[in-house]
């Protein structure tokens, strides 16, 4: 008798919303149960070690080596845009599947309210309660500034989309350098030139060592001064040293960010003091409908790769 | 650069910190230093569970070492992941 194959589906976030719905284990059940054994990892631990041992693994990001031991696995989804970068190497003998573009929308509208909060003046944690309108700073008029945008996969070509009628220039930066109609395009060369011209800019790229390697010290020393930078991509793309010395050198530097490291971000780390920062706790993904996207995604990619 | 069981703590994090900039997906919320080896992996440094098993493939890889991944169970501090480095660096 041959060994039935195993899914193992990491339900490993400890944020309720993210917690993988009964809904969709019960289709995944109800669609392979009869040729493999579905088994729900349900914290840090178990995942470790059932995803040791599986064919197949459903979850969140978690790095290659994790499963280093695991000879017969045949295919990983996640259930996120990115897929770790460790996972590169191992492309090549296991199937990966991502859940890329399906939340970029909600992403982008979350971009959106940051941007309009930084440009309405209130850019930090402290929301206006006050009735006084000198407590509140004069917003800036986009009409009047120039929006950089780091990355145009699908969250920063949304981005470019909503922006280009709204702000006076629109330029952006890609790995490539490639043409987009109506902005002007940089490349990682350039990158010093770019931020030089930008009064705001968005960071949509993922987390490579390749993008990593742009926000070094030379970042912060070729921003503008008083320039505003929204991340939506990765909490890590930038140091936290290396921030706070930035928001001590320019004070009228501002950094609005859905992405901390770590998450969630400790309510008495540095950056909830000050008063040119906001964060909110990585929810542009969060959407009403996302689930319903994310699991057609990865049933579809299941259907495709799951073989008894 | 080379480490051994008699390199000082300051030498061992240099190692640490010149091994991680070669790692994937491991990011430190701060870097190693000597004055906080006190402090948690998880909380000071970022370093999860899964951060953890990947920064221990990512030593015992470099150190040319077969072990179990059971033997980074107990790390929780800087000064944990120090003295196990100690213990398993050439010499040891």
């Amino acid at each position: 008798m041959t060994e039935r194959k195993l899914l193992c589906v990491g339900d490993v976030s400890d944020q309720p919303f993210w917690k993988i719905p009964e809904e969709l284990i019960e289709n995944l059940k109800k669609q392979f149960s009869s040729q493999i054994d579905i088994q729900v990892a349900d914290g840090s631990k178990k995942f470790m070690s059932l995803a040791r041992q599986a064919d197949y693994i459903i979850g969140f990001p978690f790095p290659a080596n994790l499963v280093r031991s695991n000879k017969k696995l045949q295919w990983v989804h996640f259930l996120t845009s990115q897929v770790p970068a460790s996972w590169e190497r191992v492309k090549e003998n296991i199937k990966v599947t991502d859940s890329c573009g399906v939340n970029s929308q909600s992403v982008a509208d979350h971009g959106m309210y940051l941007i309009y909060r930084a440009l309405r003046g209130e850019p930090c944690n402290k929301s206006g309660k006050s009735n006084d309108a000198a407590q509140f700073r004069i917003a800036h008029n986009p009409r009047s500034k120039c929006l950089g945008i780091m990355g145009v996969g699908a969250i920063g070509t949304l981005i470019l989309q909503r922006c280009t009628d709204l702000f006076q220039q629109v330029n952006v930066l890609s790995r490539t350098g490639k043409d987009v109609p109506g902005t002007a395009c940089y490349t990682p060369a350039q990158l010093s030139a770019f931020l030089a011209n930008c009064d705001y800019v968005v960071l949509a790229l993922p987390l490579t060592p390749e993008s990593r390697s742009l926000f070094g010290v030379g970042f912060f020393s070729s921003l503008r001064p008083g320039a505003t930078v929204i991340n939506l991509a990765r909490g890590e793309l930038l140091e936290e040293q290396a921030l706070l010395q930035h928001l001590k050198d320019d004070s009228e530097f501002r950094y609005l960010t859905d992405v901390t490291h770590p998450e969630p971000y400790p309510m008495d780390g540095p950056f909830m003091k000050s008063e040119r920062v906001f964060i909110t706790p990585h929810i542009g993904g969060r959407c009403e409908d996302i689930w319903e996207a994310l699991a057609e995604r990865t049933l579809n990619y299941a259907l495709e790769n799951i073989k008894s | 650069m080379s480490i051994t069981s008699t390199s000082t703590d300051q030498q061992l994090i240099d190692w640490l910190i010149s091994l991680l900039s070669e790692v994937e997906d491991i990011y430190l919320r701060k870097p190693f230093a000597l004055d906080c080896v006190s402090e948690q992996l998880n909380e000071a440094f970022g370093i999860d569970s899964f951060g953890k098993v990947n920064l221990f493939y990512a030593i015992i890889d470099d150190l040319g070492l077969d072990l179990p991944e059971t033997s980074a169970e107990n790390w929780l501090t800087l000064q944990d992941l120090l003295a196990f480095i100690k213990q398993n660096a050439p010499g040891a």
